[in-house]
């Protein structure tokens, strides 16, 4: 073998390893703030995949991005808790076809219900 | 020809036929102290502008014109109107919670500001209707007070 492929498969391997140490950023990164443990593994399993910066439609990063709701305005917040509520009640989230592509992405009923108490509770603790 | 004729005949029948198709229009109603009109949230140009951009499917106070005595037109104009009023109607503004405002407030910079509303088919007609950026400016900024006045 010439050194200069056995240079290639060498980088390669070692590319390989460099990796390794590197895992794509799956959970919340910005979340001590507002979010409650359960909430948090409600959104990193159903939600985060498309409303953060791992996600691929721009659609969805425009809608909402988990990560930046503890640093918006106060007003802002609250919209986008309410926004949060509306779509969680007409059951539309995730999407039918993201789900049918990945069945563990369904939202339970009670994970819904989750979402909901907490954005309800959290909007009300800032209007009061 | 005798072809064409029967044709035409048959579309004649069918679009008196479909006259008699409800269109399922809301009726509008008078305006009482839920409005946002009879609010001090919104006075002079902001709500004019309202009135003219947006009333006519997102309050009971819609302006009908001619054609939505006509079906087919008559159920996309009902589509319309209901679809609007089930996501904001100002004429029941009060019934909101405080939570909802600055939600719908913001959806509506939203909407406005990505040219999304109104929409398309409505600004084709309406040309009074049309949103140039001053106006857009102008409905922003009033959403974005309007929150603020809410929050306090």
């Amino acid at each position: 073998m010439k050194i200069s492929s056995c240079i290639v498969i060498a980088l390669i391997i070692a590319g390989f390893f460099l990796i390794q140490g590197y895992p794509a950023v799956k959970t919340m990164q910005n979340s001590g703030s507002i979010y409650t443990t359960a909430v948090k593994k409600v959104i990193d399993n159903k939600c985060y995949g498309c409303h953060s910066n791992n996600g691929k439609s721009q659609v969805a990063k425009n809608a909402l991005m988990w990560d930046n709701l503890p640093d918006l305005q106060k007003k802002e917040l609250v919209a986008h808790l309410d926004k949060i509520i509306r779509v969680l009640r007409k059951n539309t989230m995730p999407p039918e076809s993201a789900v049918k592509r990945n069945p563990d992405m369904k939202l339970l009923p009670e994970e819904s219900k989750l979402l909901q108490s907490w954005a309800e509770a959290k909007a009300d603790s800032l209007l009061n | 020809m005798k072809k064409i004729k029967i044709i035409l005949v048959v579309l004649i029948v069918l679009f008196i036929i479909i006259q008699f198709i409800p269109a399922g229009i809301p009726r509008n109603k008078p305006e009482d102290e839920k409005s946002i009109a009879k609010s001090s949230l919104v006075t002079g140009q902001v709500l004019n502008q309202l009135k003219k951009s947006c009333f006519d499917c997102h309050s009971d106070q819609t302006k009908l014109p001619w054609y939505a005595k006509i079906a087919p037109s008559s159920w996309l104009l009902s589509g319309h109107i209901n679809e609007g009023k089930s996501h904001l109607n100002f004429s029941e503004w009060e019934d909101y919670s405080r939570r909802e405002k600055i939600g719908l407030l913001e959806a509506i910079k939203d909407e406005v500001e990505s040219g999304n509303m109104p929409l398309k088919s409505y600004l084709l007609i309406h040309r009074d209707a049309r949103l140039d950026s001053e106006k857009i400016s102008l409905l922003s900024k009033w959403t974005s007070e309007t929150s603020d006045k809410i929050l306090e």
